[in-house]
């Protein structure tokens, strides 16, 4: 059967933001004065191949700068590769940076239509989902209020609720549980091991070992944009934690 | 750049929803929120007209009516062009962090005037009612005036976002430069004050002089700019307007073109 998530010889570059030309006149003044300052470069991945089966939780180890969230990144579409394939099979659900993607001034309701719409639900389907979705979050009176005034645990609880509750086939985490309390982490949980029982991949990142144990069954432990090692998760987390 | 265009169909209900997003910023919610965005236009029109009739002392019959017919599709093409620069970067909380066919951000932008052009459109028509201006069979050419109208502010809207996302001085450059055609444009004085008809007749190949003329020329004096359909002494001939209509394609081309070369960067770079 084809992978839900399959991933060859992956790269990523960027270009440092502060040696690009950042007004047009500086842009004409660089080509009419052949000033060509050095753009600098900084490789995220370099080679990074995996798989991951429908029904997989994956989590993805490292520490900061390892490329964690550049991987997440290219397989919700949103980051070009450099290089490499990347084939992600079915609807994508993603929390990059434990954000679905809200608009601050949005309300509510009119981010999760617009989350919707953008993994390609119709209306109908959207207001289907709704009542669970505000159930789960807990968030029914907030519902009409922009979410910028929202605290921190309530827009990371309507962001999950509505990401999952859009039942998409791949589902990428990142940091989701670094806010919120005890109860909702184990409402995440449980929704998690419900998504994957109905054959959702998902991929989690996380540095919180602890996270990754309840979650994943299998692990990628990533460093300067290269896999150091795979394999189960309590192998991989006891040489990262020894390492 | 023709998947950019595809996406434009299949997340037509994006479209929607962000275009209703901007009108309800716009006019805070209310019908009160919409006649204030008619307080510039208005005074506008009321200083311009005692400068004209009173301090000129020019003899334009109907100057105030004249200055409206083409400050309406005008009003669109600057609100809409200058709109657009800064929509990516308003955006960038949904940018950065999901995929999404960033090009209708402009676009909605566009929608949200053009809905402003239409009422307005409305209120003009309101106005003919008190004034002497005869309806005509000839106002439905102002659909394909429109229709050209909204395919060139699209295109530029879409360029001009692109480039403000990566260039952020782009606004600035746009906002002076539409000005500058604001005065080369017959938007506040009708196209016959340029005296001399062959510097009219080339002064009227600026696409939004064929534009802001043509809509002058079928409210006032029924002119349709089409082949066959000339009157003697019309202002703006069919040439005039198959080239504001050519340039409304190519720009259209141009602004999509762009935008799908330039988008996939922008999650990196806002």
């Amino acid at each position: 059967m084809q992978p839900a998530i399959y991933v060859e010889d992956l790269w990523k570059r960027y270009v440092l933001l502060h040696s690009r030309p950042r007004r047009i006149k500086d842009a004409v003044l660089r080509r009419l004065l052949g000033r060509h300052s050095s753009r600098e470069e900084f490789w995220a991945l370099r080679g990074v191949s995996f798989e991951v089966a429908a029904g997989e939780a994956i989590g993805i180890i490292g520490p900061n700068g390892s490329g964690k969230s550049t991987v997440l990144g290219v397989l919700s579409r949103l980051l070009r590769p450099t290089k490499g394939v990347v084939q992600v099979q079915g609807r994508v659900g993603a929390l990059l940076e434990a954000s679905a993607g809200f608009h601050p001034d949005l309300t509510g309701i009119e981010n999760v239509q617009m989350i919707a719409s953008l993994m390609g639900l119709s209306r109908k389907e959207t207001l289907a989902r709704l009542p669970a979705i505000m159930e789960f979050a807990g968030a029914r009176e907030f519902m009409d209020a922009a979410v910028r005034t929202y605290s921190t645990g309530m827009f990371a609880r309507l962001a999950f609720s509505t990401v999952v509750h859009l039942e998409p086939d791949v589902l990428l985490l990142d940091e989701i549980l670094a806010v919120g309390d005890e109860e909702f982490h184990e409402q995440c949980y449980r929704r998690l091991a419900q998504m994957r029982e109905r054959g959702c991949a998902i991929v989690f990142v996380s540095h919180i070992v602890e996270q990754i144990r309840r979650v994943c069954q299998r692990v990628i432990w990533l460093e300067s944009g290269r896999i150091v090692a795979t394999g189960p998760t309590e192998e991989i987390i006891s040489r990262y934690t020894g390492a | 750049m023709l998947e950019a265009l595809k996406e434009i169909w299949i997340y037509r209900q994006l479209l929607y929803d962000l275009t209703a997003r901007e009108l309800k910023i716009r006019y805070r919610r209310s019908f009160l929120g919409f006649l204030w965005s008619l307080i510039t236009p208005l005074y506008q029109i009321v200083i311009m007209t005692i400068v004209v009739k009173y301090i000129w002392q020019h003899s334009e019959p109907n100057y105030s009516i004249k200055f409206l017919c083409a400050l309406v599709p005008w009003a669109f093409f600057q609100t809409s062009v200058t709109g657009a620069c800064a929509i990516i970067l308003k955006y960038r909380q949904m940018v950065k962090r999901i995929w999404m066919p960033s090009q209708m951000l402009p676009l909605a932008v566009v929608g949200s005037n053009l809905v402003h052009f239409l009422l307005s459109m409305l209120i003009l028509f309101g106005v003919f009612l008190v004034v002497p201006v005869v309806f005509h069979v000839s106002f439905l050419f102002l659909i394909v005036l429109t229709g050209i109208l909204l395919l060139m502010v699209s295109g530029l809207a879409m360029l001009f976002a692109a480039l403000h996302t990566a260039y952020q001085d782009t606004e600035y450059i746009i906002t002076n430069l539409v000005q500058v055609f604001y005065f080369l444009t017959p938007v506040m004085y009708p196209a016959s004050w340029v005296k001399n008809p062959a510097w009219r007749y080339w002064y009227l190949f600026n696409p939004m002089a064929a534009v802001c003329e043509g809509f002058r020329g079928v409210l006032m004096r029924h002119e349709v700019p089409l082949p066959g359909l000339v009157m003697p002494g019309q202002v703006v001939l069919p040439e005039h307007l198959l080239v504001a209509a050519v340039f409304a394609l190519v720009c259209f081309a141009a602004g999509l073109w762009y935008f799908a070369l330039q988008r996939w960067q922008f999650p990196e770079i806002v």
